[in-house]
C-alpha cells in the first residue's frame, strides 16, 4: 500500500473513530515539538500527515494526594481551619463552580487523609466531594460502596489513599466519557489551586517553611501543564474565565528561576538488585521572599474566588 | 455516483461506523482498567491518559516528578499495535531511558532533583496486508510512593 492509500484509509478510520476519541486532554490543540515523522489527528478530526513534528496528546497534573504528601513530608502540620468549610458546598450553583469545588474538596480530602487521626474530617470531606459529584452527574465515583471502603480502611493509610485515587480516576473517567473534558480540566484545576493554597498558607506558619516554599516553587512546570490543559478547552467560556485567573498566577511563576543542565549518561544509574533507576543532576528553583508573598496572595485570591462560588 | 449516495447504504455505513466506534471506546476503557493493578504497590495518580492510536502514531505526556518520591511509569498498548514502547526525555530533550529493548512495560525510577520529564510513546509503523491501518488503545499510567 503506498503512502497516499495508507493516508486515505487512515483518514476514514479516524473519521469514524474521532467522535469517541478518548484522551486526557489536548488532542484538540496540538502542541508541536521537534520530533519524528508522524501521523496525527487534525483539529477537524480528520487525519493529517505532518513531517518532523510530534503530537502532544496528554497533559497530566500530579494528584492532590501526591501534593499533600509532599507538603506533609516538607514538615507542614495539619490545620483544619485552612480547608474549604463544608457548609460552602450548597453555594455552588453553576457547573463550573461545582467542578472547580469538586477539585477543591478532593484536595481537602487528600490533605485530611495523608495526616493521621483525621478520620472524622476525611468522612466529612468525602461527603462534600460526593455531593458535588452527584450534582455533576458523576456520583457513582463516590458511591455508598466507596464510603464503606473508606470507613473500613481509615487505619490503613495506603489503602485509603488508593481508594481516594480510584474515586478521583472514576470522576475523571465519567466526565470524559460524557464528553465533558472541560469539566474534567476544571476539577483538576480546582484541586491544584487548593493544594497550592494549602502549601503557601502552611509555609507561613511552619518551622520548615523553606522546604515547603521549595515545593511551591517546583510547581512552576505543573502550572504550565494546567495552562496547557485549560487552553485545550478555552472555547468553553467557563474554562476561559478560569484560564485568565490561572494565567495571572503564571505571570508570577514565570519569575521563578530554574537552573538546570542536560542529563548526562553518568547521571542515570540503575540499582541492579531493585531495578530502580535514579536520575541525578542538580536542578535548582530560586524564588525570592517577595515572589513568595506574591504567589501566596495570588493563589489565595484565586482560591477564594473559587470557594465563594463566583465562577 | 448515484449508487454510492444510496440512502440505505449511507445509513448502513453510518451504523457500522457507530458500532465500531462504540466498541473501540468500550474496549479502551476496559483495557485501561485492567492495567491499573500493574501499578501496585504504587498509588495511581488518578488520571487516565489513554487514546486510540494508529500504527505509526506518536504521543507525548509531560509531567513533573518530585525529588524524594518513587515513580512507576506503565505504558501498554493493545496487541493489534505490536510492540508499543516509550522513551523518557528530560527538559532539554536528552533521552534518559527507552523501553524498546526492555522486556518490561513499566519503569521504576526516582529523581534527585524535581523536574519535568516527557514520556514519548511510539506505536510501530506496520504495513498491514489488508490495507487497513491497525488501531488500538494505548494507556500511559503514572504511580507514586514515598
Amino acid at each position: 500500500m503506498n503512502s497516499l492509500q495508507k493516508l486515505f484509509v487512515s483518514g476514514i478510520a479516524v473519521f469514524f473513530l474521532s467522535p469517541f476519541f478518548y484522551s486526557c486532554g489536548s488532542n484538540k490543540e496540538n502542541a508541536e515539538t521537534e520530533g519524528t515523522d508522524t501521523t496525527s489527528m487534525g483539529k477537524s478530526g480528520g487525519m493529517t500527515k505532518t513531517t518532523s513534528k510530534a503530537q502532544n496528546i496528554f497533559y497530566s497534573i500530579p494528584s492532590p494526594i501526591e501534593l499533600a504528601e509532599l507538603i506533609k513530608k516538607a514538615g507542614a502540620k495539619y490545620n483544619k481551619d485552612l480547608l474549604n468549610p463544608i457548609e460552602n458546598k450548597s453555594k455552588y450553583m453553576t457547573n463550573t463552580s461545582k467542578a472547580l469545588n469538586l477539585g477543591v474538596y478532593g484536595a481537602d480530602l487528600s490533605y485530611t487523609s495523608v495526616f493521621d487521626d483525621n478520620t472524622q474530617e476525611s468522612i466529612l470531606y468525602l461527603g462534600c466531594t460526593r455531593t458535588l459529584a452527584e450534582a455533576l452527574g458523576v456520583g457513582s465515583a463516590f458511591d455508598e460502596k466507596t464510603v464503606d471502603r473508606i470507613q473500613a480502611n481509615t487505619a490503613k493509610k495506603d489503602s485509603l489513599l488508593n481508594i481516594i485515587s480510584d474515586s478521583y480516576m472514576s470522576t475523571d473517567e465519567l466526565l470524559k466519557e460524557s464528553q465533558r473534558e472541560g469539566a474534567s480540566a476544571l476539577v483538576v484545576t480546582g484541586g491544584f489551586i487548593e493544594a497550592l493554597y494549602l502549601g503557601t498558607q502552611l509555609a507561613k506558619t511552619s518551622k520548615n517553611g523553606g522546604d515547603i516554599i521549595n515545593r511551591i516553587a517546583e510547581q512552576k512546570g505543573t502550572l504550565d501543564n494546567v495552562v496547557g490543559l485549560l487552553t485545550a478547552y478555552e472555547k468553553d467560556a467557563a474554562v476561559a474565565g478560569v484560564l485568565a485567573d490561572i494565567k495571572s498566577l503564571k505571570v508570577i511563576y514565570d519569575q521563578v528561576k530554574v537552573s538546570s543542565a542536560s542529563t548526562s549518561p553518568s547521571d542515570v544509574k540503575t540499582n541492579p538488585t531493585t531495578k530502580v533507576t535514579t536520575i541525578g543532576g542538580k536542578i535548582t528553583y530560586t524564588v525570592t521572599p517577595e515572589l513568595v508573598t506574591k504567589l501566596t496572595e495570588k493563589s489565595a485570591e484565586i482560591r477564594n474566588k473559587i470557594i465563594s462560588g463566583q465562577n | 455516483m448515484k449508487n454510492f449516495l444510496n440512502p440505505a447504504k449511507i445509513i448502513l455505513i453510518g451504523a457500522l461506523a457507530l458500532l465500531t466506534s462504540v466498541n473501540s471506546f468500550s474496549q479502551c476503557k476496559g483495557f485501561v482498567k485492567k492495567q491499573i493493578p500493574k501499578l501496585s504497590p504504587f498509588i495511581h495518580n488518578g488520571q487516565i491518559n489513554s487514546s486510540v492510536l494508529l500504527s505509526g502514531d506518536h504521543a507525548e505526556l509531560t509531567l513533573t516528578f518530585y525529588s524524594g518520591q518513587n515513580y512507576r511509569i506503565l505504558v501498554t498498548g493493545q496487541e493489534t499495535l505490536g510492540n508499543v514502547y516509550f522513551v523518557m526525555r528530560d527538559a532539554s530533550k536528552t533521552q534518559i531511558f527507552s523501553s524498546k529493548d526492555q522486556k518490561s512495560d513499566f519503569w521504576d525510577f526516582t529523581v534527585e532533583s524535581t523536574q519535568q520529564l516527557t514520556i514519548e510513546v511510539m506505536v510501530p509503523d506496520v504495513d498491514a496486508p489488508s490495507g487497513l491501518v491497525p488501531s488500538g488503545c494505548v494507556s500511559i499510567l503514572v504511580g507514586f510512593k514515598q
